[in-house]
């Protein structure tokens, strides 16, 4: 199961794939990550989407939002502030589930 | 087959696909290999050189292209997101190396290759596909004849992957024309030389990767400390916020004030304030902006996307606009319409074609009808008058076709001013056969780096900004005192120009978008900066001279290389005609003039700082020597071009 989030100020650049799959197994690589950047023909902004932990085998977000430091994914983003408010309504929709 | 050893950052392997065979093979990198040559154009230049004939030239299947990704690509090394293609070019039939913001760079890697090379030609349009488990020629006859972006389409639509990335050529490069490049996706190039003619030479199409390995890094948790202090240093330099709501549109400003701008192909260096109010690029972010568009590990940002709304090119979306294209074709051409530059970026990504070459053949046209060289007899009956947006439209997409008129501008100003003869040489602005886009005569620095390059005009392999002051400690060549932000200032440019060659080839190397670093704005990286990434990326020792001097390897390499495949010497190392006769007419530096004797006087030092002969330009055998590059100097020696020794030679280890 994926969440996709359009998220307007995301310019593709995937810097918070390579962090993820650093979190999870100390290399980098746009597949091993829980996040990913899909891509966006015209328009505003790229999605984002997040492997769900329940619902997905492969990679599932482990949502360390939770977790006492901030997630990679947010501290190595150009525009945190929006990723930090799609991870806030990826946790909530989740939690609703 | 090279044996395998651990290393790391690299994906370890290069592809070699023979296209008249249609063969694939692979073969490991060595750890000394990956630690002199670095990566991606430093792999190409030694490639190239230890593989091509003497006697081939850009079109035959014996000419061969190393498509790279730089080291870092695949990693979060902010602005690792450049790749490299390199051939002999077709330009300037000699070394030809263009670089490229590349999301199939990054995918190479994952896919489990540093490099690819590609031999021979195929019988029939064919791409490459490139995944961990197989490499494939595959039938491109569907692709052949379509632009860039349609080959995008149908390539995602093939694969069902919207999220599938291509290097393509267009129209252009099928047709051979001299200027094509390849375009990453839709709107990014590597536009210089006429790579894509090359690929279009071997009935290449596109490539598209992709990659599900991984990259590893020596030191994986000191690396990401070291990328997350990279990364604060570019967002904390003065260029931030511009770069982030103009992209690089806002360097006009400062190419303005110091008469940088081309106007009506060169004859004027300053945009006149009418028109630079009325096409004043900044307004395309104010007034179309709809979105970002950053490469792999960008943190400069600088790519924004529009959407025109109104005017003749309403409906128009572009990736990407960059100040290049102002230059070389908005205010070259003495165009007003502030979309224009959006409109025919477009149309030369479509087309393939690159945006120099194109402003280059189509400034060199209108200024011959300007003085009536060319007349309409010669252009099928299009009017050349300067301004004319619409048909500089037609031009370019007859030049793609070779069709008519395009056809003779299809081999880009200098080798069109060669055919049409009528005293039309000087109108062609150009170093080494390659389009200039910029003027430099009151910019000593960049010039001379420009009017060096071995790849011939442009700014991007030695060139020199205005630096308030470099840092000793990173730039040794270049005294504390030294104030060299006075762009008209011939003291102290091959100091830095030398630093700059530098600088520019390793971060090639690393695969880093050259904005990310000092070429764009002093407080983002130089060589100091790059050695404790290196280390905990690699895990291998390095430090800013041995940097320096790997460097200077591949630049010896590559100068090499032109000497064997073409007739250059000193005197390819002038600025154009124009630069260097004409005073600046109007603008802050009217009155301004080229000065012939502290030019030669600042090349004579340029290249007693190389090693090099002064009187020829030509390497010596100790130069090579001391760079390991003994087998360059026997090569010299045998065609009669090795330097001559001269008592007052600077030695390179004391540089």
């Amino acid at each position: 199961m994926k969440f996709v989030y359009k998220m307007f100020s995301c310019g593709g650049c995937r810097t918070c794939e390579m962090a993820c799959s650093y979190r999870e197994h100390k290399t980098f690589s746009f597949d091993d990550s829980c996040i990913r950047i899909l891509e966006a023909d015209q328009g505003n902004g790229y999605s984002v989407s997040f492997m769900h932990p329940e619902g997905y085998e492969d990679n599932p977000c482990l949502v360390c939002i939770n977790e006492q430091n901030e997630p990679l994914c947010i501290q190595f983003c150009n525009e945190p502030q929006e990723l930090t408010d799609i991870l806030h309504r990826y946790v909530k929709e989740i939690e609703e589930k | 087959m090279r044996k395998q050893t651990e290393s790391y950052c690299y994906a370890g392997k290069i592809l070699r696909v023979n296209l008249s065979r249609v063969t694939v093979s692979e073969e490991y990198i060595t750890n000394e290999f990956a630690k002199n040559w670095i990566g991606s154009s430093g792999f190409a230049v030694k490639i190239l050189y230890d593989e091509l004939k003497d006697w081939v030239n850009p079109y035959e299947p014996a000419n061969k292209i190393v498509f790279s990704a730089g080291l870092f690509l695949g990693t979060p090394m902010p602005g690792a997101c450049k790749s490299n293609i390199s051939t002999l070019a077709p330009m300037t039939g000699g070394w030809g190396s263009s670089c490229c913001d590349s999301y199939t760079g990054a995918q190479l890697k994952y896919a489990g290759y540093d490099s690819v090379i590609i031999e021979g030609r195929a019988s029939r349009p064919v791409y490459l596909y490139i995944d961990n488990q197989q490499v494939q020629i595959k039938d491109g006859r569907f692709l052949w004849g379509n632009t860039t972006s349609r080959t995008l389409e149908l390539l995602r639509k093939e694969y069902d992957n919207p999220n599938l990335h291509c290097i393509s050529i267009g129209p252009a490069g099928e047709n051979l024309v001299r200027g094509a490049c390849v375009i990453q996706d839709r709107s990014r190039a590597f536009g210089r030389g006429g790579v894509g003619a090359v690929l279009g030479s071997k009935n290449l199409k596109a490539i598209v990767a992709v990659g599900k390995g991984r990259i590893n890094a020596a030191n994986p948790d000191r690396f990401m400390i070291e990328v997350k202090k990279l990364r604060n240093q570019i967002k904390a330099s003065a260029s931030a916020e511009n770069m982030r709501t103009y992209g690089n549109l806002f360097y006009i400003e400062g190419k303005q004030n110091n008469c940088g701008l081309p106007y009506k192909n060169f004859q004027e260096v300053y945009v006149p304030e009418e028109t630079a109010e009325a096409t004043d690029p900044r307004k395309l972010s104010e007034k179309y902006f709809e979105g970002r568009q950053s490469a792999p590990g960008c943190v400069v940002k600088c790519g924004v996307k529009l959407h025109i709304t109104d005017g003749p090119y309403k409906g128009l979306h572009s990736d990407a606009n960059q100040w290049e294209t102002y230059a070389t074709l908005q205010t070259r051409l003495a165009v007003d319409d502030l979309t224009f530059q959006v409109k025919v970026n477009n149309l030369c990504n479509d087309m393939g074609i690159d945006v120099d070459a194109a402003g280059g053949a189509l400034g060199w046209a209108m200024e011959c009808y300007q003085r009536g060289i060319l007349d309409e007899s010669d252009t099928d009956g299009l009017s050349l008058e300067w301004g004319n947006a619409e048909n500089a439209l037609v031009l370019i997409e007859k030049t793609a076709k070779r069709e008519g008129f395009g056809d003779l501008l299809a081999e880009s100003a200098a080798k069109a001013a060669e055919i049409l003869g009528r005293n039309s040489s000087y109108y062609a602005v150009n170093v080494k056969g390659l389009d200039l886009y910029e003027p430099g005569r009151a910019n000593l620095g960049w010039m001379l780096g420009a009017a060096t390059a071995t790849r011939g005009g442009g700014h991007t392999t030695g060139a020199v900004g205005g630096y308030k002051k470099l840092n000793k400690t990173a730039v040794t060549l270049v005294d504390d005192d030294v104030d060299i932000f006075d762009p008209s200032s011939y003291e102290k440019r091959p100091e830095a120009a030398v630093y700059m060659e530098a600088l520019h080839r390793i971060v090639n190397c690393f695969g880093v978008c050259q904005f990310h670093t000092i070429h764009s704005d002093q407080d983002h990286f130089n060589l100091v900066h790059l050695i404790d990434i290196y280390e905990a990326g690699t895990g291998w020792e390095t430090s800013v001279n041995e940097l320096k001097l790997k460097g200077m390897r591949q630049l010896n390499l590559e100068k090499v290389f032109n000497l064997r495949f073409t007739h250059f010497d000193r005197n390819d190392d002038f600025p154009p005609l124009r630069e260097q006769h004409e005073a600046i007419p109007t603008g802050p530096k009217a009155g301004w003039k080229f000065d012939s004797v502290l030019y030669n006087r600042m090349l004579d030092t340029y290249y007693q700082l190389h090693g090099w002969d002064r009187e020829t330009s030509y390497p010596t055998r100790k130069t090579l020597e001391e760079l390991d590059l003994g087998y360059a100097a026997d090569d010299l020696e045998r065609i009669g071009k090795l330097g001559k020794e001269e008592k007052t030679w600077k030695s390179m280890s004391s540089m």
